[in-house]
C-alpha cells in the first residue's frame, strides 16, 4: 500500500453532517498503511493495535519509543502515521462542532424544519416533480420572497434552502457582489476582500486565488478542524522544532496548492499573508512552533466564537448578524486586530470571547451575549423538537432529529453556566475529549457512536439531489414521494389519478361500485375498462376475481395493472404466484412492484429472496421496504443489524417498526431496551406488543417478566448495582478473570450488555475474527455463569459433525453456546431453527432423526461466528433473523 | 424528464465512438476524456452550469478531511466515474444489458442507456458522452474495477 492510496481513501472519506455518519470504514482505513507506520502506533498504546479514547485523543506526547520509531520511518511513512492520526480528530472535531454549539442547533433545527416543509407541501412538490420535461434542482425554483422569519410553507421552505445552498456553496449566479450596494472592500489582517451576497441572503466576503468561492460556514468548520488536528498532532511529536517542520510537511501533502479547496487553507494563509510569508508551511518553517501555536490557537478561537451564531432571534433589534457565522468570525478577527495592535493579552481564550461580544463593534452589530445563545437555542431546539414529534410523518427521520436534538440539548444545557468555555470546543493542551464529563452524555460525540440508518442516509442523498443537482434516476419522483407522503398508499392507487379518458365513464362507473362491495354491478364494467386497456380497471378487476378465487383469472388481470403501472397489481400478482409455489415467478411480480415504489413489493422481494439466501439482494429490498414505510420490514432489518453487530442500529430499527405500529417490532424493541438495562422503555415496549395483540410464548421476554424484573430489581435490573449482588459478585469477578487473561480487551463494555441480553432470553450472536476467538468463547462462557445454578452447554462444529451428538445437550440446559457457527453442516444448521426461534419453551427442541431432544429450560443460544471463515453460502441467511443482539469483537 | 432526438443521440453517438477510438490509440487512456472534460467545463460555465450539479449524488456532500476542487477535466473525471460506478456497474442495469448487446446495440443506444440510468439532463449529453466513449474504448469490467480503486483520484495518476 501507499501514501497515495491512504491519502485517497482519506479524501473519500467525509463526515456527513446531516447523518452523523463519515463516509468510510474508518478502522480499515489502517489497512491502507504499511505496516511500519503501524508499528508506530503499536509502541504508543498500551494494547498495541487498539487505542482507547484516552490514548486516541490525548494531547500528551506520543511515548519515546514510539517518536523514535517515528523519526526512524521515510517520510512517507511518517505521513502516513500523521494521516490516519489527523483524519481521526479532524472528523472528531466536525461531530463535536455539529453538537455543541448553536451553529450545530441552527444546522440541524433547519434541517428538521425544511424535512417538515417538504412533508407539508408534498402535493406540489411531486405533482411538479412527476410533471412533464425537466425537473431542475429546486434552489434554481426559489422566489426571493424576504423570507428570513418565514416558519411555514413553501416561503419558509425555500428559505431553509437558500440556507443551506449558502452553506454548501451556492454557484456564481446566486453571488452578488457588495453588501446591499456598498461595495467598500473589507481588510483581514492586511488583505483586502471584496464583499459578496450569496442568495440575497449570507452577507461575505470573496476568496483569492479559486474564483466563486466565498468564506462560508463550511470555511470555517473545516479551518477549525484542519488547526485543531495540527496542534494535535504538533503536541503529539514534541511540540518542538521537528514537530514544527514534520507538520509544514503534512500541509503541503495533505492540502496542496491548488487543488485544495480555499475552505481548508485560507485562515492560516491569511495569517501566513500577515507575517510575509507565501503560506502556512513557509511561515512555520520560518518562524517555528510559537508562531505555530499562535496561529492555530487564535483560528480555533475565533472558528468557535463564529459557531455560536444561533437561529434567527426572535428580538426587537435586527438579530440577523448575530445570526451570521461569517459576520461573527469578522467581528471577532476586528477585535482581535485590535488585540494585536494594542498588545492586549487575556488570560484565556474563553476572556477574549467575552470582550468581543462586549466591544464596541460587536454592540454596533446587534450581537447577543453568548449565555442568551445559549438559552435561546435550548428554547429553539426543545420547540423544534416537539414539533418534530408531533408533525414528521416520517418515523426514521423522525427519530434521527429525536436523537440529535437529544444530544445538543444536553450539550447545550450543559454549557449555560459556562459560555464560551469549553474544553471541547476549545480544549485545553489539545486533548480533545478531556471535555467528556458524563461519558453517557458525551460518548454520542464520537463518530464511532452512531450510524444514521439506510433509510435517513437515502434520504439525505436523494434530498442532496432534488435540492442541488439536476440528476433525475429513474424513480426519482417516487422516492422522494415515499419519505414525504403520509397519504395512503392505497388509496391513491384506487383514485382516479390514472384513468384514461377513452374508459372514464365506464371505469368511473365499475369504480363506483367496486367501492360500495357492489361485485355484481362492477365486474362487467371493470372487464370492459380493463378491455380497453384501463390498468386501474384491470386492478380492480383482479381484486374481484381473487376475492371470487378464481385466481387465475384474477392473476391474468393483476398482471394488466401491472404493465399499467399499477404497483399494487404487481404486488398481489407476486402474492398469488407466491401461494401456488411459483416462486420465480412471484420473485419477478415483486421484483416488479419494487421498482414501481411498492413498499409491500420490496418487503415480500426481500423476504423470499432471504428464505432462498440471497442476503446480497435481500438486505437491500428489506432497507427499500424499511424506507418507504413498511411497518414489518425494520423489524427484520433490526434483525440483521442485532445479528450483524450493530445492536444500536438493530433498536433504531425497532423502535421504527414500534412506532409503525408493528407488533413484533414493539416485542423485539422491548428485548432491545432490556439488554441495554433501559427497562422502563422495555416495559412500554412490551406492553404495545400485548396491546397489538403479539402473541406472548414461553419466552422470558414476555411483558409479565419484564415487568417482574422490573419489580424485583428496582426498575433497573444493573448489574452493577446493590440489588443484584450475587451477581454483581459472579460479574465483578468474571470481568477480572477476563482482563487479567485477556489485557487487550475491555470485557468490561461487553459483558455488560451480553449478560443483560441473556437476562432477557434474548439470542446472543458474537462475531469476531480468528486472533480473538479464544477470547470470544471465554466470553460467552462467563457471561453465562454470572447467573446463578445456570447449566452451560456447549455446541461445537466439531461434535456436530455427527449430528446425534447435540442429542448430548444435557435436558436441564439454559444456555447453549454454538462455536464457530458457520462451520456447523447445513442440516444442523437446520436443526436450529427451533431451538432459535420463537416456540414456547418446552417445543424448543433438536429434532434428529425423528428424535426430538427437548431443552424445556433453554433460556437463550449464544453463537460465536468467525469472521475469518467465509458464509459465501449464506449458511446463517435463514437463521439470522433469529438473532436478537450482536456483538463485534473488533481486535 | 426529456429525451433527446434521434438527431442529438446520433451526433452523441457518433463523438463517443471518435473519444473511444482515441482512448484505443492513446499511450495514457483517459488523456483524450481529460481534454474533452476540459472543453465541457467551460462550456457548461459559459451556459451558467456547473458539470458537477449535473451528476447525481450518492450520498449527502460532506465536510471532511481534505475535499478537492472539481477544477478540470482530470478531477471531473473521477466525479463522474465515482457517481456513476453504482448504477453503470450493476450486473441487472440497462447500460450492462446494452453493452452485452454488443455493437449492434451502437453508441447513440449507449449514451442514451447512461442517460437514462443516471438520470441525467439534456445538457449533460457530453459528458454521457465520455463515459461511453470509456466502457467502448477500455470495457466496462475494466472501468467498474478502475473506478473502485481508492487510488483513482487524480492527484494520484
Amino acid at each position: 500500500m501507499s501514501l497515495t492510496q491512504l491519502k485517497s481513501a482519506l479524501l473519500a472519506a467525509d463526515f456527513k453532517p446531516h447523518c452523523l455518519t463519515v463516509g468510510a470504514d474508518v478502522p480499515g482505513l489502517s489497512r491502507l498503511a504499511s505496516p511500519s507506520s503501524l508499528h508506530v502506533f503499536a509502541k504508543a498504546w498500551r494494547h498495541g493495535n487498539h487505542a482507547t479514547i484516552e490514548e486516541a485523543f490525548s494531547g500528551d506526547p506520543w511515548p519515546t519509543p514510539a517518536r523514535e520509531a517515528y523519526a526512524s520511518l521515510p517520510e512517507e511513512q511518517r505521513m502516513e502515521v500523521l494521516g490516519l492520526t489527523g483524519f481521526h480528530i479532524h472528523e472528531s472535531v466536525h461531530k463535536i462542532d455539529f453538537l455543541t454549539t448553536p451553529f450545530g442547533a441552527a444546522f440541524h433545527g433547519r434541517c428538521c424544519l425544511e424535512t417538515l416543509g417538504f412533508q407539508e407541501c408534498a402535493p406540489q412538490i411531486i405533482t411538479w416533480l412527476e410533471g412533464p420535461g425537466e425537473h431542475p434542482p429546486m434552489r434554481e425554483l426559489l422566489s426571493n420572497t424576504e423570507a428570513d422569519r418565514v416558519q411555514d410553507g413553501l416561503d419558509g421552505l425555500s428559505a431553509r434552502i437558500r440556507w443551506f445552498d449558502a452553506n454548501r456553496g451556492a454557484p456564481p449566479r446566486f453571488v452578488e457582489e457588495g453588501w446591499g450596494g456598498d461595495r467598500s472592500p473589507v481588510t483581514l489582517l492586511n488583505l483586502e476582500l471584496r464583499k459578496v451576497t450569496v442568495h440575497n441572503l449570507i452577507t461575505t466576503l470573496e476568496l483569492p486565488e479559486q474564483t466563486g468561492t466565498y468564506l462560508r460556514p463550511l470555511t470555517i468548520l473545516e479551518s477549525r478542524a484542519v488547526a485543531l488536528s495540527l496542534l494535535h498532532l504538533f503536541d503529539r511529536l514534541g511540540a518542538d522544532d521537528y514537530a514544527c517542520s514534520e507538520i509544514a510537511r503534512y500541509v503541503r501533502i495533505f492540502y496542496p496548492h491548488p487543488s485544495t479547496s480555499n475552505d481548508y487553507t485560507f485562515l492560516l494563509d491569511l495569517f501566513a499573508h500577515l507575517g510575509d510569508a507565501p503560506d502556512f508551511p513557509s511561515l512555520i518553517d520560518r518562524q517555528g512552533p510559537a508562531v505555530l501555536k499562535g496561529i492555530l490557537q487564535n483560528i480555533v478561537m475565533l472558528g468557535w466564537y463564529a459557531l455560536h451564531a444561533p437561529p434567527l432571534m426572535p428580538t426587537e433589534v435586527d438579530s440577523y448578524a448575530n445570526s451570521s457565522s461569517v459576520v461573527r468570525l469578522l467581528i471577532a478577527f476586528k477585535s482581535l486586530e485590535t488585540a494585536f495592535s494594542t498588545q492586549t493579552v487575556y488570560p484565556t481564550a474563553a476572556d477574549f470571547l467575552d470582550n468581543v461580544d462586549d466591544s464596541d463593534i460587536a454592540l454596533h452589530a446587534d450581537l447577543v451575549p453568548c449565555s442568551d445563545i445559549l438559552a435561546y437555542c435550548i428554547q429553539y431546539l426543545e420547540t423544534v423538537k416537539a414539533r418534530n414529534r408531533a408533525q414528521n410523518t416520517h418515523p426514521s427521520l423522525a427519530l434521527h432529529f429525536d436523537y440529535i436534538f437529544e444530544i445538543q440539548l444536553a450539550q447545550l444545557r450543559r454549557r449555560l453556566e459556562r459560555g464560551y468555555a469549553s474544553s471541547l470546543g476549545m480544549p485545553n493542551g489539545g486533548h480533545l475529549v478531556g471535555g467528556f464529563e458524563d461519558f453517557d452524555v458525551d460518548q454520542h460525540l464520537l463518530l464511532e457512536t452512531y450510524e444514521a440508518p439506510c433509510d435517513v442516509q437515502q434520504w439525505f442523498a436523494l434530498r442532496e439531489n432534488l435540492l442541488f443537482t439536476h440528476a433525475r434516476p429513474q424513480n426519482f419522483a417516487v422516492q422522494v414521494r415515499s419519505f414525504i407522503d403520509s397519504r395512503p398508499r392505497a388509496r391513491r392507487a384506487l383514485t382516479g389519478e390514472r384513468r384514461s379518458d377513452n374508459t372514464e365513464p365506464v371505469l368511473s362507473e365499475g369504480f363506483t361500485a367496486f367501492e360500495t362491495g357492489d361485485y355484481k354491478t362492477a365486474e362487467p364494467l371493470l372487464a370492459q375498462a380493463a378491455e380497453s386497456g384501463s390498468a386501474l380497471g384491470a386492478y380492480c378487476l383482479g381484486v374481484v376475481l381473487r376475492d371470487r378465487d378464481e385466481r387465475l383469472l384474477a392473476e391474468q388481470a393483476f398482471a394488466r395493472a401491472a404493465d399499467g403501472g399499477i404497483a399494487e397489481g404487481a404486488y398481489n400478482l407476486g402474492v398469488l404466484l407466491r401461494e401456488r409455489k411459483d416462486l420465480d415467478g412471484a420473485k419477478e411480480a415483486f421484483s416488479r412492484a419494487d421498482s414501481l415504489g411498492d413498499p409491500d413489493g420490496s418487503n415480500d422481494l426481500g423476504l423470499l429472496l432471504l428464505q432462498q439466501g440471497d442476503l446480497v439482494r435481500a438486505v437491500p429490498a428489506l432497507c427499500r421496504a424499511d424506507a418507504r414505510g413498511h411497518p414489518e420490514a425494520p423489524t427484520t432489518v433490526g434483525a440483521f443489524h442485532a445479528a450483524g453487530h450493530a445492536f444500536l442500529l438493530a433498536r433504531q430499527a425497532f423502535e421504527r417498526a414500534d412506532a409503525r405500529g408493528s407488533a413484533k417490532g414493539s416485542h423485539n424493541l422491548a428485548i432491545a431496551c432490556t439488554a441495554a438495562g433501559d427497562i422502563q422503555a422495555a416495559n412500554v415496549a412490551a406492553r404495545r406488543a400485548k396491546q397489538r395483540g403479539f402473541r406472548e410464548t414461553d419466552r422470558h421476554t414476555s411483558q409479565d417478566d419484564i415487568t417482574a424484573l422490573a419489580e424485583q430489581h428496582d426498575e433497573t435490573p444493573d448489574l452493577d448495582s446493590a440489588d443484584f449482588e450475587l451477581a454483581q459478585e459472579t460479574f465483578a469477578a468474571t470481568v477480572n478473570h477476563l482482563e487479567d487473561r485477556f489485557p487487550e480487551f475491555s470485557a468490561h463494555d461487553v459483558i455488560q450488555p451480553l449478560c443483560m441480553g441473556l437476562f432477557a432470553g434474548a439470542n446472543v450472536l458474537i462475531s469476531v475474527r480468528s486472533a480473538s476467538f479464544e477470547y470470544a468463547t471465554h466470553l460467552a462462557e462467563a457471561a453465562t455463569q454470572c447467573f446463578a445454578d445456570s447449566v452451560t452447554f456447549t455446541l461445537t462444529p466439531a461434535i456436530a459433525v455427527s449430528r446425534r451428538a447435540v442429542g448430548l445437550a444435557p435436558r436441564e440446559a439454559n444456555f447453549l453456546i454454538l462455536k464457530d457457527i458457520t462451520r456447523f453442516r447445513d442440516d444442523t444448521l437446520a436443526d436450529l431453527t427451533p431451538v432459535l426461534g420463537d416456540a414456547p419453551n418446552e417445543q424448543r427442541r433438536f429434532h434428529i432423526h425423528g428424535r426430538f431432544v427437548a431443552l424445556p429450560n433453554l433460556t437463550a443460544v449464544v453463537a460465536i461466528k468467525d469472521l475469518d471463515h467465509d458464509d459465501d453460502a449464506g449458511k446463517l441467511a435463514e437463521l439470522a433473523p433469529l438473532f436478537w443482539i450482536g456483538i463485534l469483537v473488533s481486535l | 424528464m426529456a429525451v433527446p432526438t434521434p438527431e442529438e443521440l446520433d451526433r452523441a453517438g457518433a463523438e463517443a465512438e471518435r473519444l473511444a477510438d482515441a482512448i484505443g490509440h492513446s499511450s495514457l487512456p483517459l488523456d483524450p476524456v481529460y481534454h474533452r472534460l476540459d472543453a465541457v467545463i467551460v462550456e457548461m460555465a459559459q451556459a451558467g452550469v456547473s458539470a458537477a450539479d449535473l451528476l447525481p449524488a450518492t450520498t449527502e456532500s460532506g465536510v471532511g478531511f481534505s475535499l478537492r476542487q472539481t477544477r478540470d477535466g482530470k478531477t471531473l473525471w473521477q466525479v463522474v466515474a465515482t457517481t456513476s460506478r453504482a448504477s453503470i456497474c450493476d450486473p441487472q442495469g440497462e447500460v450492462r444489458q446494452r453493452l452485452a448487446k454488443g455493437t449492434q446495440a451502437g453508441a447513440s443506444s449507449l449514451v442514451a442507456a447512461i442517460l437514462t440510468t443516471l438520470g441525467l439532463p439534456l445538457v449533460a449529453v457530453p459528458i454521457a458522452v465520455t463515459i461511453a466513449a470509456v466502457l467502448l474504448g477500455i470495457g466496462i469490467e475494466a472501468f467498474c474495477q478502475w473506478s473502485a480503486l481508492p487510488a483513482n483520484e487524480p492527484d494520484a495518476a
